[in-house]
């Protein structure tokens, strides 16, 4: 009898490992460029570990998990409230909000669902680019204090920690760029 | 008299010998190995027990590594790099930056309570093996500096 409890205790403890596991949301990068050095590039993080280090750097022009950001001083945008556009944006049906058809290229900013969706396509240059951005990532990274111009990073990936799916994928001729996020802790090709 | 000077010769050679293996397993190796693809390159292939390198570091004059560093430019950086070492020692196996070229490919992976980092161009390849909790104890040393 004394093997089998061992085995239960053991296939428990697996069991219970691999949950701990499940859990834990990985960003993954991967580049594929078929021109020039023919580059591949496969990056795997841990959103816990990216939570834990974000929060301790201290150095411009990120601070504690807020990233300033220069350029939003010199956009004239006072008296616009960001919030208060993406509540407009988010309490707005399933819609396309921009479209602009620039010879061959087309640009397409939409929402669907909870997501934000921008999509480039330049049918001349190869380009195609696909970006899919929860409008709650939107929310949290204007959550920081409005007056420092500056984005809420860890904010952003308390969010992006229940997110699963691509981010952001961009075709440009021969290069791929794809950044999603799953469970997994390797990239399957 | 001589079988008592060869006991405790014996016994002394087996006791260090037994405290350099246990050393050795308690905090393991970090190796080194570069080689070159050249004939008459150099061809690097270093072991040396954890232990004895956090020892150099601990008992390295503060002065020298002061000069060493650029604990300037590092400090604003330190609490962020103590974090990763923290959270990196609980981190599962896995690959975390892979990139191939043509002439190329470099990766940085954590297997078995160690930081593996391997590079190969077309001069040479080169493979660093470290055990996760030397990084650590380094990089406190490092911090305990500033």
């Amino acid at each position: 009898m004394k093997p089998n409890r061992v085995f239960i205790a053991f296939i428990a403890a697996i069991f219970i490992c691999g949950l701990a596991f499940a859990g834990d949301a990985w960003i993954h990068v991967k580049v594929d460029s078929a021109s020039g050095e023919g580059e591949t590039v496969r990056v795997n993080i841990p959103f816990s570990l990216v939570e834990a280090v974000l929060p301790m750097v201290d150095a411009d022009p990120l601070k504690h998990g807020k990233l300033h950001i220069d350029k939003l001083d010199d956009l004239d945008i006072d008296g616009l409230d960001l919030r208060a556009v993406l509540e407009e944006f988010r309490n707005t049906g399933d819609t396309e909000f921009v479209n602009v058809q620039d010879g061959s290229e087309k640009v397409s900013v939409s929402k669907k669902g909870e997501f934000l969706l921008v999509n480039v396509d330049d049918s001349e240059g190869g380009e195609k680019v696909r970006v899919r951005m929860p409008l709650a990532l939107v929310d949290a990274l204007l959550d920081a204090d409005s007056e420092d111009n500056s984005l809420n990073l860890a904010a952003a990936l308390k969010v992006l920690e229940d997110f699963q799916g691509d981010l952001v994928t961009v075709q440009d001729g021969d290069e791929m760029v794809r950044i999603w996020i799953d469970n997994n802790n390797f990239i399957s090709e | 008299m001589i079988l008592a000077v060869v006991l405790l010769v014996t016994m002394l050679m087996v006791g260090t010998l037994g405290m350099a293996t246990a050393t050795t397993f308690r905090h393991g190796n970090i190796r080194v190995q570069v080689t070159s693809h050249h004939p008459g390159g150099d061809n690097i292939n270093l072991v040396v027990p954890a232990g004895l390198a956090e020892a150099v570091v601990a008992l390295a004059p503060l002065g020298m590594i002061r000069d060493e560093l650029p604990l300037d430019e590092l400090e604003p950086y330190l609490p962020a790099i103590r974090q990763l070492s923290r959270q990196v020692r609980d981190l599962p196996d896995a690959v975390y930056v892979e990139v191939h070229s043509r002439h190329e490919t470099v990766k940085i992976e954590k297997r078995d309570g160690r930081f593996i980092i391997d590079v190969q161009d077309r001069n040479e390849q080169v493979h660093i093996s470290v055990p996760v909790t030397t990084v650590n104890r380094v990089v406190s040393k490092i911090q305990d500096l500033v």
